[in-house]
């Protein structure tokens, strides 16, 4: 589906704080709360001056207004920002399978789908038992929606070969 | 003006109850209906002066106007008549008996106005250059989305645009099941049993839980909206059987539900289901239809309405009678 749902943008945030327990969390609290989605933090020692720590939180949001948000929210509890920057925008798509998943061999099925620069994210599996089907999803990020659409076309083909039935975002 | 209806099943009946009931509303319209045949499969009701629609719903086959063995070919250039009113059932093998009505219609340079998909997903394209070729308006709201006025919608309103791709859910019984499976944790069979109880899925539910009846409007909308010559056999088809209530649960953890979507753009044409964002506006529930269509200019348009019941179809199909009135300039002689 060609919408922007499926989009959204990596960033690292560097912040300067004082050196002192509960200044992370009170960085952390507005990302979380207007739905960033934190991926990494770091603590550049090495940067430190004085009292002051900086650190670089690298984390997904939607949109640029999403990241003001966050931004002006942070700044608003007394946090300074030392920079922003952009580090990729990345695409999303979350595909469920029904069917005899793992007799049909799963690790296959991801070989042959998978190309440069996709990746499985997440795998989650419900499994009742060997006879019964299960129900795997899986998420793939990938640089580009393009890339994206054409695991999608080969996963289709595997799909119909394994006789499984998919769903997809 | 007059009319002619073929097919008196639960359509054709509420077309004819809303034409006697709602008389007086379409005279203020300035539209004075005269209905002059009503044909079933084994006879009709025929009067040239007009039908005494009331008395024919109440007494049926009793009634002194029903003619046994009476069949449309004949009567189509004989009765007055401006439009003919196509509402046989579906047939997408070979549109019959549909797609004769509709030809003998547009030969005799009748305007057409049908609910049948049949005869428009086998012969579109002839029928609609038949049409063309006689000067006959022929005009099928009603076999997409019962009452959303989507080619009206289209023909009236983005003639300078152009429909980049379509998508939606167009089919109601299938739209139900997956409501019912995400809003309430039943099985695929319960909600399947639920929906026939009700009357919304037929005792032979594969037409609409397959995907066909939406493929086949899918068909419709490609050929009328976006100048296609597309079949039944263009569209990839998948259907709901499959859905398992951890599909639903998987992808309710990832902000999705599971919806049965028609799409098509000059690329591929599609019915499958697939996980959509729950706030996208296609996450209507229940019977409900939901079409959008994007464009060149307009941008995105969404339009939601009941996509099946006879009183909502029947609606579609005066909504065409109306349109062919006006383009008209009111009563055309018979």
């Amino acid at each position: 589906m060609a919408r922007p749902e499926g989009g959204s943008m990596r960033v690292k945030i560097k912040f300067n704080l004082v050196d002192e327990p509960g200044q992370l969390l009170k960085a952390l609290r507005p990302i979380a709360e207007f739905g960033g989605n934190v991926r990494e933090i770091s603590h550049l020692r090495e940067e430190k001056r004085g009292n002051m720590l900086p650190v670089a939180v690298t984390f997904d949001v939607k949109d640029l207004d999403q990241l003001f948000r966050i931004r002006d929210a942070v700044e608003a509890t007394g946090i300074q920002v030392a920079s922003i920057e952009p580090l990729m925008e990345f695409h999303r798509k979350v595909v469920i399978m029904v069917g005899h998943v793992f007799a049909t061999n799963i690790k296959d099925t991801i070989d042959r789908v998978l190309e440069r620069g996709v990746m499985v994210r997440r795998l989650v599996a419900r499994i009742k038992s060997a006879e019964d089907v299960s129900t795997v999803k899986i998420v793939l990020e990938a640089d580009s929606s393009e890339k994206l659409e054409s695991t999608l076309r080969v996963l289709k083909k595997v799909a119909v070969e394994k006789n499984l039935f998919i769903a997809w975002s | 003006m007059n009319l002619i209806l073929i097919g008196f099943g639960n359509v054709g009946r509420a077309l004819t109850y809303i034409l006697w009931e709602k008389g007086d509303r379409l005279k203020g319209l300035k539209l004075n209906i005269n209905v002059t045949g009503i044909f079933k499969s084994d006879g009709g009701f025929i009067d040239h002066n007009g039908l005494k629609l009331g008395e024919i719903l109440e007494k049926g086959k009793q009634h002194q106007s029903w003619v046994p063995e009476a069949s449309p070919l004949s009567y189509i250039a004989e009765l007055p008549c401006d439009v003919v009113i196509e509402m046989t059932p579906t047939n997408v093998k070979n549109g019959e008996p549909g797609v004769s009505f509709i030809r003998k219609a547009l030969e005799e340079g009748k305007d057409v106005v049908t609910s049948n998909k049949g005869p428009l997903v086998v012969s579109m394209k002839e029928l609609l250059s038949l049409a063309d070729k006689k000067g006959c308006f022929f005009f099928y709201e009603a076999t997409v989305g019962a009452a959303i006025p989507i080619f009206t919608v289209a023909r009236e309103f983005l003639k300078h645009d152009r429909i980049l791709c379509i998508e939606g859910i167009l089919n109601g019984t299938t739209n139900y099941i997956l409501s019912r499976m995400s809003e309430d944790k039943v099985s695929f069979d319960d909600a399947l049993r639920e929906a026939q109880e009700m009357g919304y899925a037929e005792a032979d539910p594969t037409y609409d839980v397959e995907g066909i009846d939406a493929a086949c409007k899918l068909v419709i909308l490609a050929n009328g909206l976006m100048n296609m010559n597309k079949h039944l056999s263009d569209v990839e088809i998948e259907g709901i059987s499959r859905v398992t209530p951890e599909m639903i649960e998987l992808a309710e953890e990832e902000g999705y539900l599971v919806k049965h979507i028609a799409y098509l753009d000059e690329e591929k044409m599609e019915v499958a289901p697939r996980l959509v964002p729950k706030n996208s506006p296609l996450t209507v529930g229940g019977t409900f239809n939901v079409i959008t269509i994007n464009t060149e200019l307009s941008g995105s348009l969404t339009f939601i309405g009941k996509g099946a019941g006879p009183r909502e179809t029947a609606s579609a199909i005066l909504a065409d009678v109306i349109t062919i009135a006006n383009k008209r300039g009111g009563i055309k002689s018979g």
